[in-house]
């Protein structure tokens, strides 16, 4: 084999992750060490090709249903957050993990208890604070209503979860129109009553639709002076305050 | 007793959550519900903390008295009807409106409704029920809802809130019945732990009930909690330990919380507690409760009769695995999950990973800092393989030395109690939990 290493440089989501793995297993098979990266390598060394990777729904789908069928819902889901993560190798890591896991016709459903592996162990990690990051929206995505007909919600989460709180908030409120948008990604996660969820890409909004949802509330006066009024004066305790909602999701939260 | 007639929602939502703040349970958990389709919300096992107060603690319900009027006079509440505060009330549609409009926003969880005794325990209860009501049937709400019981409240309305509630809880109030005919003299312990059986009976029936016709109408899913609270009467650690094992085993508690005293009356019956509420006495009787929930620890292993104190400057669970040196070194490659836990530094999931992780190969110390090992506190108390990680005395003194941690996350601030200040009282006054609180 001529080459040692092959990088394969795919988008930075689900799907282009996921057809990078695809293609990688391909080039692996053959021996050769794969690297997937969503970003240009900076210092790509002598022997190594660099490959851009198109996404491709198809591919990417086939590989997320092996997981899913031969690893379980828990392999899948993890590998889902990592690959949602921000850690930049994430790709090398999903894709080393699923070797260990499924070459040679192993199937090895308990891949993610081989915690003394590292690259099991850093998916691991990531896989926990990306849920948790998850897990925060969940509580703190807020919503304002606009125009007594949408309830819309402003964003700004490390990880690429947009599209991880569908499931939660369209159980929750099936009746209502709703949007969230994550504002660094320019996305929106759009629900119309009744209706099912869909993500529009490379959204801006006008300065008029900025003032529009910039509006208060008076529901939003009503839950500040709640927040007031229950804490407990006598406990004060900014510091633990802190380190359970950090200062950088407080700016789409009406109450601080 | 001062009532004014026309309030706005804000000036009753401002006297009416100041009145609640002191209870402490405010957790969304216990209960996993789909949304149905056709109404609002849902619930999650876990629960979801919505918001962070000021004290650090999560906001997760709106958590509202429904009325602050009440006929009795707990020398500990500000609302007793000795004192001459502003009393407001709630209407049952103001209370479902409220909830399902800060819902929809995601500002909570779902409602937490308590109030104060309005008229009678039966009067108050059947308003209560009757904002709960118009939510879940006039608003389809699908949310938790958390409902005090009254004490003294009619067996039938008991009934008819549990159903509506995802948990009901009565507060115990005090640990000892001594303490309650002292503080709290229109209660009585029969008074609280009546509904608190009838709850968990009904809680058990229905059990069975849905066991047979998977739809029939549940009864309190998230089960029953109650609060206590510390540090009002002369109780020790033991007897409120030992209360609230007593809760889990015989009443099938789902939670029993503690709560602080925070001295918000003049009263020649209560103590001056000059540094501020025992947040570190509070600390550690959580942390002896995960034991008893989680650990399997029983509640004379951590405190007794000779022993009735934490000791406020070692975890409950550091505390016993020095007095029990004789249980250690504890072989991480062959010890079962059971006798893990009890190593400090060892959590319940980190318990769990090791023995998954081992099926692979033999674990050695640096296995097990990636598993999440806490290792400064572990490695007087394990081996991996036959040896220790340093060679280290098993020897008491010694192990408390290093062990004590002057950086130990206390959920302490304002009254700065560190360990190097402990360190300063002598050495009996310290290790007398209380001791330092002047009680
Ligand atoms: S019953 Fe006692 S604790 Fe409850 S509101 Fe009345 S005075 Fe306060």
């Amino acid at each position: 084999m001529d080459y040692e290493k092959k990088i394969l440089v795919c988008e930075d989501h689900i799907e282009g992750i996921f057809t990078a793995v695809y293609e990688g297993w391909i080039w692996h098979m053959r021996g050769m060490a794969v690297e997937i990266s969503v970003r240009e390598p900076e210092y790509p060394d002598f022997f190594t090709t660099i490959e851009e990777v198109v996404s491709d729904s198809i591919k990417a789908g086939k590989v997320l249903r092996t997981i899913r069928e031969k690893l379980g819902e828990e392999v899948y889901e993890t590998l889902c957050y990592a690959a949602v993560s921000t850690y930049p190798d994430k790709g090398t890591l999903v894709f080393r993990v699923l070797w260990q896991a499924l070459s040679g016709r192993r199937c090895d459903r308990h891949v993610m208890e081989n915690l003394s592996d590292s690259d099991v162990n850093m998916v691991s990690k990531i896989r926990i604070k990306v849920w948790h990051e998850l897990h925060r929206f969940y509580g703190f995505v807020r919503f304002r209503e606009i125009g007594g007909k949408v309830l819309f919600s402003k964003i700004n989460p490390e990880n690429d979860i947009l599209e991880m709180l569908a499931p939660h908030f369209a159980d929750r409120f099936p009746r209502e129109n709703w949007m969230i948008y994550d504002e660094g990604r320019k996305k929106v996660l759009f629900h119309p009553k009744g209706g099912t969820c869909s993500v529009q890409k490379d959204m801006e909004f006008l300065q008029e639709q900025k003032d529009m949802l910039s509006e208060k509330e008076e529901y939003e006066e009503l839950f500040k002076c709640f927040c007031r009024s229950v804490t407990v004066w006598e406990r004060r305790n900014p510091a633990l305050q802190q380190q359970q909602i950090p200062l950088k999701f407080r700016s789409n939260m009406p109450e601080f | 007793m001062i009532i004014q007639e026309s309030m706005s929602i804000m000036e009753k939502l401002e006297i009416l959550s100041d009145a609640a703040k002191y209870d402490v349970a405010c957790t969304s958990s216990g209960v996993d519900r789909k949304g149905d389709g056709k109404g609002i919300g849902n619930s999650i096992h876990p629960g979801i903390c919505h918001s962070f107060a000021g004290d650090g603690r999560c906001i997760s319900l709106l958590k509202i008295l429904y009325t602050n009027e009440c006929v009795f006079d707990c020398k500990y509440c500000v609302n007793r009807v000795s004192n001459d505060v502003v009393r407001a009330s709630f209407t049952p549609e103001e209370v479902s409106r409220l909830t399902i409009e800060f819902y929809r926003r995601n500002y909570i969880e779902g409602l937490f409704l308590s109030s104060g005794v309005k008229g009678s325990p039966d009067a108050t209860m059947e308003e209560m029920i009757r904002a709960v009501e118009l939510l879940r049937d006039k608003y389809h709400f699908q949310g938790y809802i958390h409902m005090k019981a009254i004490p003294g409240a009619s067996p039938k309305l008991i009934e008819r809130a549990g159903f509506l509630a995802d948990r009901m809880s009565v507060n115990l109030e005090l640990p000892t019945s001594e303490g309650l005919k002292r503080l709290a003299p229109n209660k009585s312990r029969r008074t609280i732990l009546k509904p608190m059986k009838q709850i968990q009976v009904r809680h058990m029936e229905n059990k069975e009930e849905l066991a047979l016709y998977r739809h029939a109408p549940k009864f309190a899913p998230a089960g029953q909690s109650t609060q206590m609270i510390i540090g009002a009467t002369g109780e020790s650690d033991y007897q409120i330990v030992a209360v609230a094992e007593a809760l889990y085993q015989q009443y099938s508690l789902k939670r029993v919380f503690y709560s602080a005293f925070v001295a918000v009356n003049q009263d020649s019956a209560l103590p001056m507690l000059p540094q501020g509420p025992p947040l570190l006495r509070e600390h550690r009787l959580y942390q002896a409760d995960w034991l008893l929930r989680f650990y399997g620890f029983r509640a004379e292993e951590l405190v007794s009769e000779k022993h009735p104190n934490f000791n406020l400057l070692l975890d409950p669970k550091c505390d016993w695995a020095v007095s029990h040196l004789e249980c250690f070194p504890v072989e991480i490659n062959s010890a079962d999950y059971r006798t893990l836990l009890r190593v400090p530094g060892i959590g319940t999931k980190s318990a769990s990973r090791i023995l998954g992780a081992r099926r692979y190969h033999s674990l050695d110390f640096p296995d097990l800092k990636k598993i999440g090992v806490v290792m400064k506190r572990a490695l007087y108390f394990i081996t991996c393989n036959g040896k220790m990680m340093y060679p280290t005395k098993l020897d008491e003194d010694y192990i408390v030395r290093n062990m004590l941690d002057p950086k130990e996350k206390l959920p302490i601030h304002q009254s700065e109690i560190t360990y190097r200040q402990l360190s300063l009282f002598d050495d009996q006054s310290m290790l007398q939990a209380g001791g330092a609180y002047g009680l």
